[in-house]
């Protein structure tokens, strides 16, 4: 039986700390995986939901997504020249 | 030897192209966010097309610029012209019939990879090896698809210099079929009705050739990076990526991609439009028309109709809604050369830039001078506003006359 986490907290704290379309960001990044457990709902669908139920592997490319996105982002950066 | 006035901008169709190549100004807020949201799908091998897509549109412009030149003209015009465009500065002296090795300090995309992002794992500056890979093939008169060249260092993975290397030998990178001639739609077009659109329009018209590369081959403006793309080869990136992607998940796919390519123009548009209508050249030229935030709209677009873009009118405006429309936009012109017809609106770009331009004049202080200075102020305003949604209703590539986007709360 495939074990299933609820992977909504880690894309709040994600849309918390990161860009606008992070979510979007995190689900082409595990899209193969999304695909290949049959979820492939809208990143729109998803972040309505109160709970998005993922396989156990699934959850764990989502967050080292949404982790490494955060991450890497550089909160000192100027963005004028 | 190059010099970016002899090409007369087209102020009937509101493009310039040199060497028949379009050419459009891209901000290294877009060049580096369109980049990063194709690398984000790591399961595709996209460093084929990110270099083959450079290397084919430099390709066509260089042999037809380097047309009778001996080997030491085309050296120099090769990175004159890359110099001019605002990528920063090559040396081609190392580089012989037997290929060679570029070493730079000089490249506007590894530059601004590490001023937005921080440090790369990968080399970033894909448009410099296919540019090479270009001007190689073009110098020593190589097929292109008998080339090899790769990037082994990137100042966006902390090293100190760009390093480059171009070879004969198979080729390790994207070909594509000829393309085919641009076809402008003569369509009426719906003018933007705004009082003082000429005047704006031609205080500026002429001016993108102030737009060239400074003694490090970069064009700061406004703000930002600008860089003047080959337009075939930034588009190119869109469709491959989108193709790619509608390879791995159909539909799905397309609007997925779509989401990030339409969010690359909106930082585009909120950055470079921002730095517009708070530079000392809108001061002084159009801060004297502007009475509302709806003039605020109208003269940046009599502003950037002199930018290469295509012509940008509005259907309606008010602060909840908004319908624009864009008469022979750069990417539906660029997807017809190449690509042709489309069953979906190709001009993301284009969309998310109206986006932030919305966004900016409705949900930002920016009319009273207030400007956001940090990328964590850009993701913090994005999360606080309330986001406008945008609705692509009219693509030249799906047979439609212009291209027209909604753009509502």
């Amino acid at each position: 039986m495939v074990q299933l986490k609820d992977v909504t907290p880690i894309l709040t704290w994600a849309k918390q700390h990161g860009d606008a379309k992070i979510v979007q960001r995190i689900v082409v990044r595990a899209l193969p995986q999304l695909q290949a457990a049959g979820l492939l709902v809208s990143p729109a669908e998803i972040e309505a939901k109160d709970q998005f139920l993922v396989p156990v592997q699934v959850f764990e490319q989502m967050r080292l997504a949404a982790e490494a996105f955060v991450h890497n982002d550089h909160p000192e950066a100027s963005c004028h020249v | 030897m190059f010099d970016i006035s002899r090409y007369p901008y087209d102020t009937e169709h509101h493009c310039l192209f040199i060497a028949d190549e379009a050419m459009i100004f891209h901000c290294h807020h877009y060049l580096t966010n369109l980049l990063r949201t194709i690398l984000d799908a790591d399961y595709i091998d996209s460093r084929p097309f990110l270099i083959g897509s450079a290397a084919h549109a430099v390709h066509r412009q260089l042999s037809k610029l380097c047309e009778g030149m001996d080997t030491a003209e085309s050296k120099r015009m090769a990175e004159e012209v890359y110099k001019t465009l605002g990528c920063g500065l090559i040396d081609l002296s190392n580089i012989s019939e037997r290929g060679g090795t570029v070493t730079t300090t000089k490249s506007v995309m590894s530059k601004t990879w590490k001023q937005k992002y921080g440090l790369s794992t990968k080399p970033v500056d894909y448009y410099t090896t296919g540019y090479l890979a270009a001007a190689y093939s073009v110098i020593y008169k190589r097929p292109l698809d008998e080339v090899n060249a790769e990037q082994s260092t990137c100042m966006a993975c902390g090293a100190e210099a760009n390093t480059h290397r171009v070879s004969p030998g198979d080729s390790n990178f994207k070909h594509y079929p000829a393309k085919s001639e641009t076809r402008f739609c003569e369509a009426p077009r719906l003018k933007l009705n705004w009082e003082h659109e000429a005047t704006i329009t031609n205080a500026f018209l002429g001016s993108h050739v102030n737009f060239v590369g400074n003694e490090e081959g970069m064009i700061p403006a406004f703000g930002v990076h600008i860089v003047r793309n080959q337009s075939d080869y930034v588009n190119r990136l869109q469709f491959e990526f989108v193709n790619e992607m509608t390879k791995v998940a159909g539909d799905y796919g397309v609007t997925l991609a779509g989401e990030l390519l339409m969010e690359a123009g909106h930082a585009c548009g909120f950055f470079t439009y921002g730095g517009i209508m708070t530079s000392p050249e809108w001061n002084e030229h159009v801060r004297p028309y502007l009475d509302t935030k709806e003039d605020w709209i109208y003269g940046l677009l009599a502003l950037v109709n002199t930018m290469g873009w295509g012509y940008h009118t509005v259907v309606e405006l008010a602060p909840d809604r908004a319908i624009f429309r864009n008469y022979n936009d750069f990417e539906d012109l660029s997807h017809m050369r190449m690509y042709g017809h489309s069953d979906y609106p190709v001009h993301w770009a284009n969309s998310g830039g109206f986006t932030g331009l919305m966004q900016l004049v409705y949900n930002t202080d920016l009319v009273n001078g207030e400007r956001i200075e940090t990328e964590e102020g850009f993701r913090k305003m994005r999360r606080s506003t309330q986001g406008y949604k945008t609705r692509m209703t009219k693509s030249i590539a799906c047979g439609d006359d212009y291209l027209e986007v909604e753009i509502f709360l």
